[in-house]
Formats: C-alpha cells, sequence, structure tokens
C-alpha cells in the first residue's frame, strides 16, 4: 500500500497499478511520463497532432499492460521501450509519408532525388543489419549511427544531434551527408540487394 | 546477457546504472563499441531519460499546447479504461436507476418549460423584461474586413497576405498566430489591403501546421474595423514517385 504518491518510486506505483489501479496512483504516473513520451513521438512524427496521436496510444497502452512490467528493468527503461517499439510500428506502416517529410528538408533537386534513390535502394535490400555489416568498412561509428536514425527511423537532423552528441546541427548534417555519399558508393561497389 | 547477438535491454539498464559486474560491464562496453545498434539504444536510452528537461525540443513542439490535450485526453479516456471507472459505474448502476436516469432532467426541463409559459402570459412582467433586455445585450461584432489570402491549405509559404475593407481604411494592422494562439508576427501600420512576407516571415512557417491570422484596420481617431480570424497551412509536398 502506498502512502505517499509523491514520494513514491515509478516501480512502486507501476506494481500497485497493476494490483489494484486506482486514479490517483494513474494520474501520477500519467503526470511523469507524458511529457517524454509526447516529445519521443515528435522526434518520430515531427508533427504536433500525429505526436498526440501517437502519444495518446502509447499511454492508454503502459496502463493497459503495465501488468507485464516485470521489474527487471527501471520502469522507465520499460515505458521507453513500448514507447520506442510504438512509434517504430506506427513508422512503418506510414512510411512513405515521413519519407515524403524528410525529402521535403532538402533544398534542391538534385538532393531530393538522392533521397528518394536512397529509399528505394534500402526497401530492396530490406534488412537493416545487413545494411550496417556491408556499411561498417565504409563509415564510421558516427556515421552509421547518423544513418540508421536518419535513414531509417526518420528523426529530424537536432534529434540526431542530441542522441549521437553532436556539438550542433551542422556536426549531425554533416555526418549524414557524408554517411549519404558512402552509402551511395557502398552500393555502387557492392551491387548489395540485387540478388545476393 | 545477448540475444539475437545483441545485448538485452535490462542488461543495458543495468550497464548505465553501474550495476554490472566488472567483467560483465567489459563485456558491454566491448559489445557496444563494435555493434552500431546495441551503441544506439544505449544512446536512445539516455536521451529518453533526458528529454524532460529539453525546453528546445518542447517549445519546437508546442509542449504547453499539447500538455492540455493530452490531459484531456487522460481525464476523458485513458484514466477511465485505466481505472476501469467507466465499466464500473455501469455496472454499479442498478437497471431500473439507469432506466429512470433521464427523467430527472427532463422534469426539471418541463418544469422550466411550464414557468416561462405563465410569466410570458403576464404583459409587464419584470421577469420578461429584464430578460428582453438580456436579449438586446451588445450587437454581434460585424466584420468589415474579408480575408482574401492566404485562406485554407496552400501549397507554399505565403508571399502575400491580402484583404477587403468595405469602408477602405487609411492603415492596417496584421497579426500572426500559431494554433496555441501566440502571436508569431504584427505588422503594423500597413497602407494598403495587402502586406508582401518578409524572407524572415517565410522561414518562421513550418508545414503542416495550421496558422491563424487577422486584420485590423484604422481611420482616423474611429472605432477600428476587424476581420474574422482566417487560417492557413502549407499541405505536405507531393509524393515524389519512385
Amino acid at each position: 500500500m502506498i502512502e505517499s504518491v509523491q514520494t513514491a518510486t515509478d516501480e512502486a506505483l507501476a506494481a500497485e497499478i497493476a494490483r489494484e489501479p486506482s486514479e490517483r496512483l494513474c494520474t501520477e504516473l500519467f503526470r511523469r511520463y507524458c511529457k517524454k513520451i509526447y516529445l519521443w513521438c515528435f522526434g518520430y512524427s515531427h508533427d504536433v497532432e500525429d505526436a498526440l496521436d501517437l502519444s495518446q496510444e502509447i499511454c492508454a497502452k503502459v496502463f493497459r499492460s503495465i501488468g507485464s512490467y516485470s521489474g527487471r528493468s527501471r520502469f522507465s527503461t520499460w515505458v521507453y521501450q513500448v514507447t520506442r517499439n510504438h512509434c517504430l510500428g506506427e513508422l512503418s506502416k506510414r512510411r512513405m509519408r515521413w519519407r515524403d517529410r524528410l525529402i521535403s528538408f532538402e533544398d534542391s533537386a538534385g538532393e531530393e532525388a538522392l533521397e528518394t534513390k536512397i529509399f528505394s535502394r534500402l526497401d530492396e535490400i530490406g534488412d537493416i543489419g545487413k545494411i550496417l555489416t556491408a556499411a561498417r568498412e565504409y563509415m564510421s561509428m558516427e556515421e552509421l549511427e547518423a544513418f540508421v536514425l536518419h535513414y531509417h527511423e526518420g528523426l529530424t537532423v537536432n534529434e540526431i544531434t542530441k542522441i549521437v552528441g553532436c556539438a550542433n546541427a551542422t556536426g549531425a548534417r554533416a555526418l549524414i551527408q557524408s554517411a549519404r555519399r558512402k552509402f551511395g558508393r557502398l552500393v555502387e561497389e557492392k551491387d548489395f540487394g540485387h540478388g545476393s | 546477457m545477448a540475444r539475437d547477438g545483441h545485448i538485452d535491454i535490462e542488461t543495458l539498464d543495468a550497464y548505465l546504472l553501474g550495476k554490472l559486474g566488472e567483467a560483465e560491464a567489459e563485456a558491454v562496453r566491448r559489445h557496444i563499441e563494435g555493434c552500431v545498434l546495441c551503441g544506439l539504444e544505449l544512446k536512445r536510452l539516455q536521451r529518453f531519460a533526458a528529454l524532460d528537461s529539453d525546453e528546445d525540443l518542447a517549445r519546437t513542439a508546442e509542449w504547453i499546447y499539447a500538455r492540455r490535450k493530452l490531459e484531456n485526453a487522460y481525464r476523458d479516456k485513458i484514466a477511465p479504461a485505466a481505472t476501469g471507472e467507466a465499466v464500473e459505474r455501469r455496472s454499479r448502476a442498478p437497471r431500473g436507476a439507469r432506466a429512470l436516469g433521464w427523467l430527472v432532467p427532463a422534469a426539471v426541463m418541463a418544469a422550466g418549460l411550464v414557468i416561462i409559459g405563465i410569466f410570458s402570459k403576464q404583459e409587464d412582467s419584470p421577469v420578461i423584461e429584464s430578460a428582453r433586455r438580456v436579449m438586446r445585450g451588445t450587437p454581434p461584432v460585424r466584420y468589415e474586413i474579408e480575408l482574401v489570402e492566404p485562406v485554407g491549405e496552400i501549397s507554399a509559404p505565403p508571399a502575400v497576405f491580402r484583404w477587403a475593407s468595405e469602408r477602405g481604411d487609411d492603415r492596417y494592422t496584421l497579426e500572426i498566430f500559431t494554433p496555441t494562439l501566440s502571436r508569431i508576427y504584427l505588422a503594423s501600420n500597413v497602407a494598403g489591403p495587402s502586406w508582401t512576407a518578409p524572407d524572415s516571415l517565410r522561414t518562421i512557417i513550418k508545414p503542416n501546421v495550421v496558422y491563424l491570422w487577422s486584420v485590423r484596420g484604422h481611420r482616423g481617431l474611429e472605432r477600428a474595423s476587424v476581420s474574422p480570424n482566417g487560417w492557413f497551412k502549407i499541405a505536405r509536398k507531393p509524393m515524389i514517385p519512385k
């Protein structure tokens, strides 16, 4: 039984909600996590209304499946997992929509064409693990990370800057651009994805 | 520790908290050095933990507006589902009480109609007279300015804002707001019924966000004429065929 909701740990709240849900406890947990969940969703969707839809679904999912939290990690890690999986699932459903947004960030027609080509090659190859294995000898770890976050997960340059730990957005943009160039070279030289 | 050749999230979490033994922590460190996906997972976990304090992102993501919407959704949908209140309330209410539930407001409404009927037959009833005064009240706002463009969905950032004024004012004030009603631009002392958007505005305006705008007209010391609020949104670019 929890005496003070404000001082209770996330884990204790989650365990009590799983045992006997009450509005007081659920509200406290919602208060602690709604901002994190929403901002994470915004990083993926780049759109306020889409992020709101996504975060409502995720909050409902967290409470619905709170009984499956085993306590083997921090509760925040479990929420992160639920949030990330949900976002990636939605991303694959709306793939063309977010790619279109990514393409629209690029200024010139030539850049747009290159982005479109990269997406079509990624679709042909399919497995991101296969791409990373092949790209390891062409790109640095930072370039690979920026490549995955930008082209596979659709994150904005600002968000990539913060995850990868670049000093500023220019650094992340440079990483993406050099990764893009090297990916183009890799595709030409290795020709993977064509029956390999 | 590893699943599909990668480190599971519980181990990464323990690694972040410094809860692993020396040998296990070293193994995780070595794996992360060579594995992009595990390295990224660790960085994402750290980022998730730090999201709350990212004020820049909160501003870009219009958190203040989003929080209100999320709290409403929580109160109306998520909390009742999470606590099973809605189900409980329905199941607790006796069948007869549920059937009679609508009778109470209906009875109140009927009583009100009867009282109004009685008073309306008395010509000089003070109640009716005060009600008439309330009904007369302030006249509704009359819009003397009509917004012409941009209105609705547009394909590119607006280059020009145009409006039409019934009374032909000397100068105008134009304001542009975000959906949360914070003003992003104010153009005052505009001479005619159009205004060319500067580059600084065109860079602020983002695609797929609804912006509100309105115009006030001024002529000498007369009261200002007003427009209704208009909105515009830059639609996403059309899909590029592969």
